[in-house]
């Protein structure tokens, strides 16, 4: 497993190791402090949440960071819903694992524009509504103190909070202190703004999400079927970037790339699960020791 | 004479030069032009009264109201911690005065007893066996007895309360009703009554007083630190936590202020009770106005509820699910509880109805119920419920087929989508079970415009049965 077989290898791999996890890559496939099925500190199994699609997956370094803030951005306010599916998913996701509650913390004037959290609508999604712990604030400083409190909070397993423009509180170093916060907890930070522009910000990865025409399901045609988002990766810890059309399939909790589904049968192939004891899909044989930084 | 403008309440010096309560303004201006009045505000009066009460509670938790303008505390166990019950009385006149009150207070064994003896007799700490000796030479109306009764009383020549006692008890209770003996018996104890103290009392109480008042923050949170680890070894001893707590700041000039937080579970270690009032503090939209600082600090557990001293012990870092609670409580302490819900499912087929918010506080019940599956929760595993749903359903413009086809095009909040695809209707009709007559059918279509964004929106009435022209709502979002 070692990558080196010289003797000054050996010290070389366990710095590029940790470079890699400070730089949230997996590392060379080889065993981890703190990473891997460490499931009796109960407090991660895993440190990345993973797409399930190698292409997307190797751009950010193996999966959004479990201990990061992600900052997902809707243009629009009538792309908030598509920002929100987004989110959920990747918590819908995020709760196959982590079986600890989720904090959703909304400002009332994004409930207004947008639309409150809906039970029934996200328990058809995939995201078992009864996890969440629904917080409403009135005030965008608000809802920066109780993002914050929640991501010190090491009983949950992911804080979504939700703001709707673009405040005079949050600042860099609002942002900073959100991410080091879920830096010390583990708790994933999951940032949904609506309609706001692009503030400098410490998060991990930054995603534009607008909505695209559903993709039919094989055997009706004609209706609405899976829902499918324009990605944007804004800005990422690995510095790549990109656009990627992803479909959501929720009886399996799966990503899959629009359009690759086609042509399938009409029962869905089961997908790997997604056990804590996984390897990681196609793991680099090379570990790659720093990129240059995205703005 | 009725709507005459007249005198209620006289200050001493106009007592001595022979106003009297009831006299007619126009009468006292006659005798002395130059007084003074004020109009009568007995709301003012009242809340003037609250205030002194509260600040009453510093000598006892059971105070009680005796209006207009008397107040009743039950010092029983109390007298002791001022130093008997002359001390305490000495105290209580002396800060009444330094706030500018003029009072008369007494102790006695009975509330009536002291009633008739503040109100009419000496005043003072009267001991139970002077009771009746005291009572004596009182006037009947020292009794709280109705005007009536007293007027009766008058004309047949009974004016002292000593002159009902030698009376024989039967012709008095025939003549003038069984209210008369009981108000004597009570005032004289052969009949217990008990006061009805304002604020429920609390089951657990710790208290700081200052010789010099305190008003710095610091000095506020450090009280607070020792009372609550004080509350925190009682709280051990019989193995309960709080679920309740209310900090009461007595000010130096009266003024007292209240703050109370509540908890998810059970607490009592002394830094979650401070991290509870240190988030309400922040939290307050007024400042706490310290004056001339605080010369008393309590702190009281007005809820308390059996603990299991696992949980508590472990609390932090080791119990995920009681750090949760924390953070709840945390919130709820600054933001107010109602901010904070968990979603709960209902067994209804109203969309709007199906999901509602409680309280994310731990009931008594530790797990909630699985959602109902009932016949109401559709099998579908289709993604057919939006989202987000709006708090209230928008009217859109929409154009359909008549009678009921799927819009073609919408206009939602000043901008228009054409429909690229559209599922449905789904019917959902009103529960006439319930109390909502005026509800009408609503058919539900789930539609796409063409650049993919997914609205949920219905069309209210059935065409021609229900209304002549149904009208269009959007409901929610989907992904």
């Amino acid at each position: 497993m070692r990558a080196s077989v010289f003797m000054a290898g050996e010290s070389i791999a366990r710095l590029r190791r940790r470079i890699g996890e400070i730089e949230g890559r997996p590392g060379d496939g080889g065993p981890r402090e703190g990473g891997g099925p460490t499931l009796a500190s109960g407090i991660r199994s895993r440190s990345v949440l993973d797409f399930g699609i190698p292409l997307l997956d190797e751009r950010i370094g193996g999966g959004l960071k479990r201990n990061g803030l992600h900052e997902i951005r809707a243009g629009e306010t009538r792309d908030a819903a598509a920002a929100t599916g987004f989110a959920t998913a990747l918590l819908a996701r995020l709760a196959v694992t982590d079986s600890r509650p989720i904090l959703w913390v909304m400002e009332t004037a994004a409930g207004r524009e947008a639309g409150l959290p809906y039970g029934t609508g996200l328990d058809r999604f995939g995201l078992d509504s009864r996890r969440l712990v629904v917080v409403h604030v009135r005030r965008p400083g608000e809802a920066l103190w109780v993002f914050e409190e929640g991501l010190r909070c090491r009983g949950l397993a992911a804080v979504l909070a939700e703001i709707r423009g673009s405040p005079k509180q949050l600042d860099l170093t609002a942002s900073r202190r959100l991410a080091l916060r879920a830096g010390e907890s583990g708790v994933m930070g999951l940032f949904l703004r609506q309609a706001g522009a692009v503030l400098p910000g410490a998060a991990v990865t930054r995603w534009l999400v607008a909505p695209r025409p559903a993709s039919p399901v094989d055997n009706f045609p004609a209706g609405i079927g899976r829902p499918v988002w324009r990605l944007v990766l804004e800005r990422s810890r690995t510095g790549a970037t990109g656009s990627f059309d992803l479909e959501w399939d929720h009886d399996t909790c799966t990503f899959a790339l629009a359009g690759a589904r086609a042509g399938r049968a009409a029962l869905p192939v089961p997908r790997p699960s997604l056990s804590p004891d996984r390897p990681d899909l196609s793991p680099d044989p090379r570990p790659l020791v720093a990129f240059r930084r995205a703005s | 004479m009725k709507s005459a403008l007249r005198l209620v309440a006289l200050d001493e010096a106009a007592e001595r030069i022979g106003l009297r309560p009831g006299m007619a303004l126009a009468d006292a201006r006659a005798m002395i032009p130059a007084i003074a009045v004020a109009d009568a505000d007995p709301a003012a009066d009242a809340a003037l009264l609250e205030a002194v009460a509260d600040w009453a509670e510093r000598y006892t938790p059971l105070v009680a109201l005796d209006p207009p303008d008397g107040l009743l505390l039950d010092i029983t166990g109390a007298a002791h911690l001022f130093g008997g019950e002359t001390a305490l009385l000495a105290d209580l006149n002396a800060r009444l005065a330094a706030q500018g009150f003029f009072a008369r207070a007494a102790i006695a064994g009975t509330p009536g007893a002291a009633i008739a003896a503040a109100r009419q007799g000496p005043g003072g700490a009267i001991a139970t066996a002077d009771t009746t000796a005291m009572l004596a030479p009182l006037s009947i109306a020292a009794l709280r007895l109705d005007p009536e009764t007293v007027a009766a009383l008058d004309r047949v020549g009974l004016k002292r309360i000593g002159q009902l006692l030698d009376a024989p008890r039967a012709p008095l209770a025939a003549r003038f009703g069984t209210a008369l003996l009981r108000q004597l018996d009570r005032a004289l104890g052969l009949e217990e009554e008990a006061i009805n103290p304002r604020r429920p009392v609390a089951p657990l109480v710790a208290e700081r007083r200052f010789a010099e008042p305190v008003s710095r923050e610091e000095d506020i949170a450090a009280t607070l630190a020792s009372l609550a680890a004080a509350l925190a070894g009682t709280l051990e001893k019989t193995g309960e936590g709080a679920r309740a707590l209310e900090l009461a700041l007595f000010r130096v000039d009266g003024a007292v202020r209240r703050i109370a937080v509540g908890t998810s579970r059970p607490v009592r270690a002394p830094r979650l009770v401070m991290e509870l009032f240190r988030e309400k503090f922040s939290g307050l939209a007024e400042e706490i106005d310290a004056g001339f600082g605080f010369d008393m600090v309590r702190l009281a557990v007005t809820a308390a509820a059996a603990a299991d001293p696992a949980q508590i012990d472990l609390a932090g870092d080791a119990l995920a699910d009681g750090d949760l609670d924390q953070l709840v409580d945390r919130i709820g302490a600054r933001l107010g509880p109602e901010h904070v819900s968990r979603l709960t499912a209902r067994d209804t087929h109203i969309p709007e109805k199906q999901m509602t918010e409680n309280g994310a506080r731990r009931t008594e019940k530790k797990e909630r119920p699985a959602p109902p599956s009932s016949c109401f929760s559709s099998p579908s595993s289709d993604i057919d419920r939006p989202l987000r749903l709006f708090a209230r359903p928008e009217p859109v413009d929409a154009i359909a087929e008549v009678p009921d086809g799927p819009p073609i095009g919408f206009r939602w909040r000043r901008a228009l989508y054409r429909v690229a695809r559209a599922e449905g209707p789904e019917r959902i009709a009103a529960e006439w079970w319930e109390d909502s007559p005026d509800q009408l059918t609503r058919d539900y279509f789930r539609v796409e415009d063409s650049s993919g964004h997914r609205f949920w929106l219905f069309r209210e009435g059935l065409f021609e049965r229900e209304t002549a022209l149904p009208r269009w709502y959007m409901h929610g979002v989907f992904a």
